[in-house]
């Protein structure tokens, strides 16, 4: 035991005491705001809060002057809502768009009553919350006899939540909140994670094997101890990342929560979706570690193992690339294999719970799945190491790591 | 240029010997083309069949049976349009019996503080997508009517105050992607109605980005290997460095272009071809200009990106390093592939900064071709992103050829940012 913590040590510091650790710990957060913030910004610029003027050739618009309750409905929609004003000509409406006094003029002709047809010009393409507005302002405008509350929830429409069944899962119209993005994030970092460490464990066994130090290393120590010290060293580096990367996320989040983002504020999401995810996470994770250090200890160099080790990474990822589809079928034949099988499982069972509620049965029977799975590519890891070091010097197919059946009987 | 044309040749050749390449290049794409077809012949038989469904279904063929709870008291009236596919309960439970049972596809629940929040919640059953929109309109249609007294004249004029809402301008080029209204018959934004039309330039995005990082990846993985084995070392002394690193640059570079090329025809064809399998828009066709445009920037993109990738890959000393050093090399790859895939999903791909990102040549063969796929871009805009490109590349190749120096090469000195600019300026 305590040889294989000494190898463990060794790893982890052997890693963790390096400048290149620290860009590896930051890059993960750090791509991850670039992302939110170019969301964000891209966003930013689809509003614009210029003036916008209206030439109302048929007589529609009687109320000019918006209550209060209107304009804060706006306000909270729009961040910065735009003002309409009224121009009594056409002529007069160019002139104040060509001198920039307002971003675009809705035209509504002598016939709208009979066509509902609108015309908007502009020299710039306006803002999208222009047009939205400019529609609520001609529903007002509609329904002006009635009551003020009635043409209110005229004019500002019926918000759709949709609720699941059990009533623990709720969207709302305006799209998924943060909270019910958390256990993506969470399947997100967990692909990170592997992405990072798979560099790490392929290296931790091809290195020594390369320079030669593991033939010295196995005569004052078990496979086991060795393997083992070594899984256990790459745990304790993928943890550290792990805690970083939570750290630095959740400062993120309470800045932003604080700095009023709305998006940040209801951070209430489904605990269950949380466990079943890192019930599938941890043992998919170990999955592909104990496989990284069975490539990593057969490749004949370090670069041979990497290029191996994205073909997993790869199979990871198909799910994401499969998201539209599983946005529409979400308990497809297609989605309910990938979440059974090893690899594609932690994304499938991530994507799916994002677009629906994944069944308990199959919940389980991946996370059983991925156990098996797990247990299965320790012991192949253990098998490959021994087989490896009984080759001695001879280059190995990979077809024949993976005969099970002739490492089984060594 | 017969030693260019040897260091070409031998790259082409080991990258062809590689089944990885046979694989992705060849074999992927004209399985894609297959599957497509065979989707489109078995749809083209059943086709008639559902012809004559379609023919005998209501006014609403895609409407379902939907439940109502109003703990509000405010749903009077259901109208007439919508009495076949609305039904009123008076508790949840029920409503949740029949979802089971599956008489009703989903139901409302409107609050008893409704008018006062406008919110419902719609329930489906557990199986059903929650980032689908269903048929919620027909319950705010409902609502609406209630709330005008079930006024059915009155109904239609705020439920579509626009029926048409026709755009003009004075710009003297045309800032938005040029298309007035809803159109298919090409990529972009402009295509509301159809999910693969609309996000194609997203996908052209990926597929660049994709090939870009592969190709300059294993240009990295080349040199790197060759001055580990000290190979580089013995062809420097019969080869100029310019002349080593343009014959791998061809080498891997056609290559690529083959892959790229193979792909983009394997998309033209099932796009154009199969428009019916992948459920196009019958006036849908994917632009050739497109196509042209796209094999100019990947080889003014590749080559860019090819030469700053052999350049770190001669300054490694360790493959450790590698990781790190392709995330600082390829930033500005996946700045510009960040910017390219949101912009179209938000129909802002004309704004300002994306068209600064389309002429920068870091990210121009990303961005441009994103710009381009989603709309019109102005011809001086793709002049002055090419020939920026294409100058950016070759003084790159210029520079990149000058580390290929023994004192660089056999310097053993850790791979920095610093040592790379410093290099790369001469110094």
């Amino acid at each position: 035991m305590n040889k294989l913590w000494r190898v463990a040590v060794f790893d982890y510091k052997r890693n963790v005491y390096k400048k290149s650790f620290i860009f590896t710990l930051l890059s993960v957060p750090l791509i991850l705001a670039f992302c939110i913030g170019v969301g964000l910004f891209i966003e930013s610029g689809m509003h614009n809060s210029n003036l916008v003027g209206y030439v109302d050739k048929a007589g529609v618009i009687k109320k000019s002057v918006l209550s209060p309750e209107i304009r804060n409905t706006w306000l909270t929609e729009f961040n910065k809502p735009v003002e309409f004003i009224a121009y009594p000509s056409e002529e007069q409406a160019q002139t104040a768009l060509k001198e920039k006094i307002i971003q675009a003029y809705y035209l509504i002709p002598t016939d709208y009553f009979l066509t509902r047809h609108v015309i908007q010009v502009y020299l710039e393409k306006p803002g999208n919350n222009s047009d939205y507005q400019f529609f609520d302002f001609l529903q007002l405008n509609l329904v002006e006899d009635k009551p003020q509350e009635i043409a209110f929830r005229v004019a500002f429409g019926t918000k759709t939540i949709v609720r699941s069944l059990d009533a623990k899962r709720f969207v709302p119209e305006s799209g998924p909140t943060f909270g019910s993005l958390m256990p993506l994030f969470i399947n997100l970092s967990f692909l990170g994670l592997i992405m990072a460490s798979s560099g790490y464990t392929i290296s931790a066994m091809a290195e020594e094997k390369e320079n030669r130090t593991q033939e010295i290393l196995i005569t004052s120590i078990s496979n086991l101890e060795l393997i083992g010290g070594k899984i256990l060293g790459i745990v304790l580096i993928s943890l550290t990342m792990l805690i970083t990367w939570s750290i630095v996320v959740f400062i993120g989040i309470f800045s932003a929560s604080r700095m009023g983002i709305s998006w940040f504020k209801d951070l209430s999401m489904d605990f269950r979706i949380v466990i079943s995810t890192l019930a599938i996470a941890l043992p998919a994770y170990v999955l592909v570690t104990a496989l990284m250090v069975a490539i990593g200890s057969a490749a004949p160099s370090e670069k041979e193992g990497q290029s191996f080790a994205t073909i997993f990474i790869i199979f990871h990822i198909v799910p994401l690339y499969l998201g539209i589809y599983f946005m529409k079928t979400p308990h497809s034949p297609v989605a309910i294999i990938l979440s059974m099988m090893p690899f594609t499982g932690l994304m499938a069972i991530g994507v799916r719970n994002f677009f629906s509620i994944v069944p308990t049965w199959q919940v389980l029977a991946s996370v059983a799945s991925q156990i098996i799975w797990a247990l299965v590519s320790i012991r192949f890891a253990i098998w490959a190491f021994r087989f490896v070091n009984l080759r001695f010097g001879q280059r190995l197919k990979w077809v024949e790591l993976f005969t099970l059946g002739r490492i089984g009987s060594l | 240029m017969k030693k260019i044309f040897l260091v070409m040749r031998r790259e082409i050749v080991n990258t062809f010997h590689s089944r990885l390449y046979v694989f992705f290049a060849f074999i992927l794409p004209v399985l894609v083309v297959l599957i497509v077809g065979a989707v489109k012949l078995i749809q083209s038989r059943s086709t008639s069949a559902i012809e004559n469904e379609n023919a005998v279904s209501s006014t609403y063929p895609q409407l379902n049976y939907e439940g109502i709870i109003d703990q509000s008291g405010f749903v009077q009236f259901i109208p007439e349009e919508f009495q076949n596919y609305l039904r009123l309960y008076s508790d949840e439970d029920h409503a949740k019996k029949d979802l089971q049972s599956g008489r009703i596809s989903a139901y409302y629940i409107i609050p008893a503080d409704y008018l006062d929040m406008g919110e419902i919640y719609y329930v489906y059953p557990n199986e059903k997508s929650f980032m689908i929109d269903g048929q919620s309109w027909v319950m705010s249609k409902t609502l609406m009517f209630n709330l005008l007294d079930a006024d059915l004249t009155l109904l239609d004029m705020p439920w579509n105050p626009i029926r048409y809402l026709e755009k003009r301008t004075f710009s003297p080029q045309p800032l938005t992607n040029g298309f007035q209204g809803e159109d298919c018959s090409r990529p972009g934004a402009s295509c509301v109605s159809n999910d693969l039309v609309r996000y194609m330039p997203s996908i052209m995005v990926a597929l660049f980005f994709v090939t870009f990082m592969t190709s300059s990846n294993k240009l990295f993985d080349n040199v790197h290997t060759e001055k580990e084995n000290r190979t580089i070392e013995v062809v420097l002394l019969s080869i100029s460095p310019k002349q080593l690193l343009a014959g791998k640059i061809l080498g891997l570079g056609l290559t690529g272009f083959l892959q790229t090329a193979v792909w983009l025809g394997s998309f033209f064809i099932s796009f154009n071809l199969g428009g019916m399998a992948l459920n196009l828009p019958h006036n849908f066709e994917f632009p050739i200009h497109i196509l042209i445009w796209g094999l100019i920037y990947f080889v003014g993109g590749f080559s860019l990106y090819a030469n700053l990738m052999a350049g770190s890959g001669a300054l490694v000393q360790k493959m450790k390093e590698a990781g790190i050093v392709n995330y600082i090399i390829l930033a500005p790859l996946f700045l510009g592939y960040i910017f390219g895939l949101i912009a179209p999903l938000s129909d802002t791909s004309n704004s300002p900064i994306l068209i600064f990102l389309s002429i920068f040549p870091f990210t121009s063969p990303l961005v441009m071709i994103m710009r381009m796929t989603d709309g019109i871009v102005p011809l001086w805009q793709l002049i002055s992103s090419v020939v920026l490109l294409f100058l950016t590349a070759y003084i790159t190749l210029n520079t990149v050829a000058s580390m290929f120096h023994a004192q660089n090469l056999l310097s053993g000195q850790p791979f920095s940012l610093k040592r790379y600019v410093r290099v790369m300026l001469g110094r």
